[in-house]
């Protein structure tokens, strides 16, 4: 059985928190009890399934990670891709208290890409493609 | 807070993951402990600024309407 640490469980509500309230402030959507529980349920269910094999404790939550693998249920549930901007600014935020930035017209650069998926392909990163954009921005030695 | 730790642990349970106290082997690095730092006192201490969250928010939804023109 997959095991996590009491502080994983602490660290995943405030992400979801965070996503929330930026869908909240940059869309206007304010996400009602039910959706958030249906959408939790469905992103942590995908976010551990790949450990399960590993039978591993999850010690750490990437929460690059975890919000662009949350871009695909939101967009599902809410069936409205605008909701991948507020996870890019929340990715952003993220980012910027590890003291890395990227200018706006590189981001929307990054938004049209992920807009490109499974339409152009060729131009296009998907969930993958954000979440290393932003993991590899983060991880860069200064 | 629009979903609580207590929700959470309660999806965790659902899908069959169990929540330790105690501290596992596996190594961690926490290569993002500012993220965390920041989480932690944000949902804590309730301390934010969303002025430029909206900012950058606006920003990009502008992508919206250049491809739909």
């Amino acid at each position: 059985m997959i095991q996590v640490h009491k502080r994983e469980v602490k660290v995943t509500t405030w992400i979801l928190n965070e996503i929330a309230q930026n869908i909240e402030i940059i869309l206007n959507i304010k996400l009602t009890p039910s959706q958030i529980k249906k959408i939790t349920l469905k992103i942590i269910s995908h976010y551990y399934k790949h450990k399960k094999e590993y039978q591993i404790c999850v010690s750490d939550i990437d929460p690059y990670k975890f919000c662009a693998w949350s871009s695909e249920c939101l967009i599902d549930e809410l069936n409205d891709k605008k909701v991948i901007v507020p996870i890019i600014v929340t990715m952003h935020n993220f980012l910027k208290k590890e003291k890395r930035k990227f200018e706006i017209p590189y981001l929307q650069y990054i938004l049209k890409m992920y807009l490109n998926d499974k339409k152009v392909d060729e131009f296009a990163i998907g969930k993958n493609g954000l979440y290393m954009t932003f993991s590899s921005a983060s991880n860069i030695k200064i | 807070m629009y979903i609580t730790e207590k929700e959470v642990e309660t999806i965790f349970n659902e899908l069959d993951i169990k929540i330790v106290d105690n501290e596992c082997n596996e190594h961690s690095n926490h290569i993002h402990s500012a993220v965390f730092e920041y989480l932690e006192d944000k949902y804590t201490q309730n301390n934010t600024n969303l002025e430029e969250t909206k900012k950058e928010g606006e920003a990009l939804l502008k992508v919206f309407d250049d491809t739909s023109s």
